[in-house]
C-alpha cells in the first residue's frame, strides 16, 4: 500500500488561467489546504468558456523545497469526467505532470480525483492543479461559472506491505430513532470511512532505522500524528511499478492516521497496525 | 461593561469653579462676575449624535453662564467661546462666539431653570454641526471640524455659591435629543463572527457574499427555551422569556476575548445548498456569559436581547434647587393611580410635585385623609404640581391619572405597556399583541406608581402584565410578543401535532395552581396611610373611607365561579394584587380567571423531532395522542418549547385539560 504523508505547509493559494478573469470568490482560498475537505475554496471560471485546451489553475506554494508523490484533488463541484492535470514546479521549471478525468469518489461519490505520479518528485516548491474545460471532451463549463473545491492535497508517498487482512469499513454516524409509529427519524451526519489494517513484517531496518527509502515506520508514526493528514491507499497498482488509478481511487482514504503499536514477533520482525479515519468531502 | 457618562471634575476646571455631588453640579467659589474659567467635561468625543443637557439655579440675579465644546489643549482659566478652540454661548446676552469671533447673536436671553442643550449633528459638507437648544427647541447651529471635543460650562457670580449648573449626559431622562445619546465613552466594536454547524459559505449574490460560516457548533447544536409563566402557576411571569446555550469548538480562542455585554446573536437556518437571503431567522439573543470549558471548547449561554428593559423606569432625580427634594428620585405615575403622595417642595408644603411627567387630570386631593375642596388647590401648568391655596398638615394624597381627561381615566394595557417602554428607549415590542387584549377584555385599564424604590422598565412589565394574566415571549425576529392565559378548548386550533411524530411517550402532570386565589385586589394605594395620618373629623371621613386609604387596596373583588375541588384551597388565599381602576376590571378578570380553573387543568410534555410546523407560544394545537381520551385531538396550549435547532428535536409544554 502507498502510506501519503508529510503535506508541506503551504503559503498561500494561488489562481491562474489560460483565459482571462477568474479566481477565489471570498477570500476563500484558504479552504483549499486547511485539511478540512468540507471546508471548502470557492472558484470562479474564466469570464470566458474558452475549448477543451483552456484550463484554470489552483496553485499552492510550499514553504519549502518537499517531495511529493501522490496528489489529491477532493469535493469539486464540477461535472463528473472534467480533465484535471497536476503540475509540480520548482519556480518556472516543470518537474512531473500527471493527469485524470474527475470520477465520482466514495463515500459519498462527490467528485474527485487522486493522481500518483510514477515516482517520488523531490524539490516541489509548488502544485498547479490545471482544470480543463474538457468534460469528457466537451467545453461544457460556462463562462464565470462558480464551483467549489473542498481540498487539494500532495503528499509524499512510501511503500508499505499490508497483511491480507485489511478492510475498509463504512461509518454512517446519523442518529436514528423509532417514533412511536415505528417510523425513523433521522439527524443526518456525513457518511465516512475507516481503514483497518496489519502492516506485515518488518525488519528492524524498516521499523526503526529508515529502511524504507529513508522512512521508517517510527518516522511515520510521528508524519502523521497530531493534526496532520495522511492518505491510505491500500490497492494502487497491479504489478507494483505502474500506477492503476482505477484502483487508486477506489481504495484511496484520506484522513487522520495512527500506526499502532509495533508488536514483537521474534527475532528482529515486528507487525503494527495502521489505521486511517477518513475526512468525508461533502456527499451529493 | 459598565455605562461611563462624562461629567466636570476637579482636576479639569478653572480656579473659582468646583465640581461637587460626583461631577454632576459646578458652583461658583469665587465673589466675580468674570466669566474667564471654565469646568470641562471628563473625557471627550469626536462623533454625530453625541450631546449632554445644562441647568442653572442660584440666587444670583443674572445668569451669567456660557455653555459650549472645547478641545482639550484650551486653557481652563478661560472663557467657553473666548479662548481659542472653543465654541461657546452666552446665556444671558445671546450671543455665540467661535474661538472669540461672534458667530450669531440676537438669540432670545435663557433662564434659570431651562434646560440648554448641545450636541453633534450632521452637517452636509463639514465633519458635523454643533447644535444648541433650549428645552428641546434648536436655536443654533455652528460647523465645526473633526476633533476630540469637551463639553464646558463657564460660570461666575457676584458672590459666591449663587449659580450652580448640573449636567445631564444621559444618565437621567433626557428632555430633547441632546441628551438622548448622551455622552458616554464609546465601547469597542465587536467583531462579528459566522458560525454553523456544518462548514457553509453564503452565496455569491448574498449579502455579505461568499462569506464563511465555520462549521464550529459542536454536534448537540443550539439548545433554546422559551417559556411563558402566569400568576396561578408556580413558576410566575418568567423575566427572561427565552434563553439557550451552544457550545462552539474554538481552539484558536476567538470567542474568549469578546466583550460579551456588546455580543449580539443572530440565529437562522438554512439549506446546504440554500441562500443567505432565503435562510429564516429563528432567534435572536444576546450572549450572557461565554464559559470556558477546556482548551478547545467555549459554551455562550444566551439570553433575551431586549437589554433596554433592564434600565430603570423612576431614572430622573430631583436637583439641588429644589433643597427639600435633593436627589430624590422623581415619582412615576402611568395611568390611574390612587393616593400619590405630593412631595412637599417649599418650606410650608404649599407647592408640591406629583410626578415626573405631565399628569392629565387630577380628581381629588386629601389632606390627612380630608377631602380640600375645588378651588383651593390648583394642577400647575407643567402639569406635575400642585398649588395649595393654603400650607397643607400633611400627608397630602391625590388620586391622579395621567390620561388627560374629566374624570379618572385609566390607561389600558397598550397605553401603559408603550409609556412604560418609551421610557427606556424599547421599540421591539408588538402592539398589535396589546391592543388584540384590550379589545377582547374590554377593560377600562389600570395604573401605576412608582416611588423611591428602583424599578426597572421589565419588573414593572411583568407586574402590569401579570394583573391581565398574560406573559411575553420573543419572536424568531427578537419582537416582544404578549399572551393571556387563555381556555384552549374554546378556541380554534392552528395546528395539529400526531402521535406518530412523537420521539417518546407524552407525559402530563397536575397543574397544582399554587397561588390561585379567588380574592383580586385593585385601585392599589399608592401610599397608605397610618391610622395617626387622619383628621379626627368622622362625619367628613367615615370609618369605612379610613380602612380604604390605610389598606394596600381600594377595593377587593371575590370571585363565585365554581372551581374544581383541586383548587378550593384557592379560597383561603391572600388577595392577587392588580392595578385595575375600575371595580368592574378587577371582577371581570377574576372571574374569568377563576373560570379557567374550574375544569381541572393539566400540563403535557411532548418531545419530538419537528423539520417543519414548529408551534409558536400561545398556539393552540390539537395534539393526537392514543391515550388519556386524546385520541380524537385534545386542544391545548403552548406554554413552553425547547427546540433544537441543529437536530430539530424539541420538547413542548401544553397547557390545558
Amino acid at each position: 500500500m502507498l502510506l501519503c504523508h508529510s503535506m508541506p505547509a503551504v503559503t498561500g493559494a494561488g489562481f491562474s488561467t489560460s483565459l482571462a478573469g477568474g479566481g477565489y470568490l471570498g477570500a476563500t482560498q484558504d479552504g483549499l489546504y486547511d485539511g478540512i475537505p468540507a471546508r471548502v475554496a470557492r472558484v470562479q471560471w474564466a469570464t470566458t468558456a474558452g475549448t477543451t485546451a483552456s484550463w484554470v489553475a489552483l496553485t499552492l506554494t510550499f514553504t519549502v523545497a518537499s517531495t511529493i508523490r501522490v496528489v489529491g484533488l477532493l469535493g469539486v463541484t464540477l461535472p463528473v469526467g472534467t480533465q484535471v492535470l497536476a503540475k509540480l514546479v520548482n519556480g518556472a521549471t516543470v518537474l512531473g505532470t500527471v493527469s485524470q478525468r474527475l470520477r465520482a469518489l466514495p463515500p459519498g461519490e462527490a467528485t474527485g480525483a487522486w493522481l500518483v505520479f510514477p515516482t517520488a518528485i523531490a524539490g516541489a516548491t509548488g502544485l498547479q492543479m490545471l482544470i480543463y474545460n474538457d468534460v469528457n471532451g466537451v467545453a461544457s463549463i460556462a463562462a464565470n461559472t462558480v464551483f467549489e473545491v473542498g481540498e487539494l492535497v500532495a503528499m509524499s508517498a512510501t511503500d508499505l506491505r499490508l497483511q491480507a487482512d485489511w478492510g475498509i469499513e463504512p461509518v454512517d454516524p446519523s442518529e436514528a430513532d423509532l417514533t412511536r409509529d415505528s417510523q425513523a427519524s433521522v439527524v443526518d451526519r456525513e457518511p465516512y470511512r475507516r481503514f483497518e489494517g496489519n502492516l506485515s513484517a518488518g525488519s528492524f531496518d524498516e521499523v526503526y532505522s529508515g529502511g524504507l527509502a529513508g522512512q521508517d515506520w517510527s518516522s511515520l508514526q510521528a508524519a502523521i500524528a497530531a493534526d496532520r493528514r495522511c492518505v491510505a491507499i491500500p490497492r494502487w497498482t497491479a504489478d507494483g511499478v505502474t500506477v492503476d488509478h482505477d484502483k487508486v481511487a477506489a481504495t484511496a482514504v484520506y484522513g487522520r492516521g495512527t500506526i499502532g503499536r509495533f508488536v514483537h514477533q521474534g527475532g528482529d520482525i515486528f507487525t503494527a497496525t495502521l489505521a486511517v479515519q477518513e475526512s468525508p468531502a461533502r456527499s451529493l | 461593561m459598565a455605562r461611563q457618562y462624562a461629567r466636570f471634575d476637579n482636576a479639569t476646571i478653572g480656579s473659582g469653579l468646583v465640581a461637587t455631588d460626583g461631577g454632576l453640579v459646578i458652583t461658583t467659589t469665587l465673589n466675580s462676575t468674570s466669566r474667564s474659567r471654565m469646568a470641562r467635561s471628563t473625557f471627550s468625543l469626536d462623533g454625530v449624535g453625541y450631546g449632554a443637557e445644562f441647568v442653572f439655579w442660584g440666587d444670583a440675579t443674572s445668569l451669567l453662564a456660557s455653555v459650549g465644546l472645547v478641545l482639550a489643549a484650551t486653557g481652563l482659566n478661560a472663557e467657553v467661546g473666548v479662548a481659542a478652540g472653543s465654541v461657546g454661548w452666552r446665556l444671558d446676552s445671546g450671543e455665540i462666539r467661535l474661538s472669540g469671533t461672534v458667530v450669531t447673536s440676537g438669540l432670545s436671553p435663557v433662564g434659570k431653570g431651562q434646560i440648554v442643550g448641545v450636541q453633534f449633528v450632521e452637517s452636509p459638507g463639514f465633519a458635523y454641526s454643533v447644535r444648541f437648544s433650549v428645552d428641546g427647541t434648536n436655536v443654533a447651529e455652528i460647523t465645526l471640524p473633526s476633533k476630540q471635543w469637551h463639553f464646558a460650562v463657564s460660570l461666575a457670580s457676584a458672590t459666591a455659591g449663587q449659580l450652580s449648573a448640573a449636567v445631564n449626559a444621559g444618565q437621567w431622562p433626557a428632555r430633547g435629543a441632546a441628551a438622548a445619546a448622551g455622552w458616554q465613552a464609546a465601547l469597542a466594536p465587536v467583531l462579528t463572527q459566522f458560525y454553523a454547524d456544518r462548514h457553509w459559505l453564503s452565496a455569491t449574490t448574498d449579502n455579505p457574499a461568499n462569506t464563511r460560516y465555520e462549521g464550529a457548533i459542536v454536534d448537540e447544536g443550539l439548545e433554546e427555551l422559551q417559556r411563558v409563566g402566569f400568576w396561578p402557576w408556580a413558576d410566575a411571569v418568567s423575566p427572561r422569556p427565552t434563553g439557550g446555550q451552544v457550545r462552539i469548538h474554538d481552539p484558536d480562542g476567538r470567542l474568549i476575548g469578546l466583550d460579551a455585554s456588546q455580543a449580539s446573536v443572530l440565529v437562522k437556518t438554512v439549506d446546504r445548498d440554500g441562500t443567505l437571503a432565503s435562510a429564516t431567522t429563528v432567534s435572536r439573543f444576546m450572549v450572557d456569559t461565554i464559559e470556558v470549558l477546556d482548551d478547545g471548547y467555549v459554551r455562550l449561554r444566551l439570553r433575551d436581547p431586549h437589554d433596554a428593559l433592564d434600565e430603570p423606569l423612576n431614572a430622573a432625580v430631583f436637583l439641588p434647587y429644589v433643597p427639600a427634594l435633593a436627589w430624590k428620585a422623581q415619582p412615576v405615575v402611568i395611568g390611574a393611580c390612587a393616593s400619590v403622595p405630593l412631595l412637599a417642595a417649599n418650606s410650608d408644603g404649599s407647592v408640591g410635585f406629583l410626578a415626573d411627567s405631565a399628569l392629565g387630570h387630577v380628581d381629588l386631593v386629601m389632606d390627612r385623609g380630608d377631602p380640600l375642596e375645588s378651588g383651593t388647590w390648583s394642577l400647575t401648568s407643567d402639569g406635575q404640581q400642585l398649588f395649595l391655596d393654603s400650607p397643607p398638615l400633611g400627608p397630602v394624597l391625590a388620586d391622579v391619572t395621567t390620561i388627560a381627561g374629566s374624570s379618572m381615566t385609566p390607561a389600558t394595557l397598550s397605553q401603559t405597556l408603550h409609556r412604560i417602554f418609551s421610557r427606556v428607549g424599547f421599540a421591539a415590542w408588538s402592539k398589535t399583541d396589546t391592543d388584540a387584549i384590550d379589545t377582547a377584555t374590554g377593560y377600562a385599564g389600570v395604573g401605576v406608581y412608582i416611588g423611591s424604590e428602583a424599578r426597572s422598565a421589565r419588573q414593572v412589565r411583568d407586574q402590569v402584565l401579570g394583573w391581565y394574566c398574560a406573559s411575553t415571549w420573543q419572536s424568531a425576529t427578537g419582537v416582544m410578543r404578549t399572551v393571556r392565559l387563555i381556555a384552549p378548548e374554546a378556541v380554534a386550533a392552528v395546528s395539529e401535532l400526531q402521535a406518530a411524530q412523537l420521539d417518546s411517550d407524552l407525559v402530563w402532570a397536575y397543574d397544582q395552581a399554587p397561588n390561585l386565589s379567588r380574592r383580586m385586589g385593585y385601585r392599589p394605594n399608592a401610599q397608605t396611610m397610618g391610622s395617626a395620618d387622619f383628621v379626627t373629623d368622622v362625619v367628613d371621613v367615615p370609618m369605612s373611607r379610613r380602612a380604604e386609604l390605610m389598606q394596600a387596596f381600594r377595593g377587593v373583588v371575590y370571585s363565585a365561579v365554581a372551581l374544581h375541588a383541586r383548587y378550593d384551597a384557592a379560597d383561603r388565599r391572600d388577595p392577587v394584587p392588580s392595578g385595575f381602576w375600575r371595580r368592574e376590571d378587577a371582577q371581570a378578570e377574576i372571574d374569568r380567571v377563576c373560570g379557567l380553573y374550574a375544569v381541572e387543568r393539566r400540563f403535557y410534555t411532548w418531545t419530538g423531532r419537528l423539520t417543519t410546523g414548529l408551534p409558536a407560544i400561545g398556539d393552540v394545537v390539537t395534539v393526537y395522542y392514543p391515550a388519556y381520551g386524546m385520541d380524537a385531538g385534545r386542544k391545548l396550549l403552548v406554554v413552553a418549547l425547547q427546540p433544537n435547532r441543529a437536530t430539530g428535536r424539541v420538547m413542548i409544554r401544553f397547557w390545558g385539560a
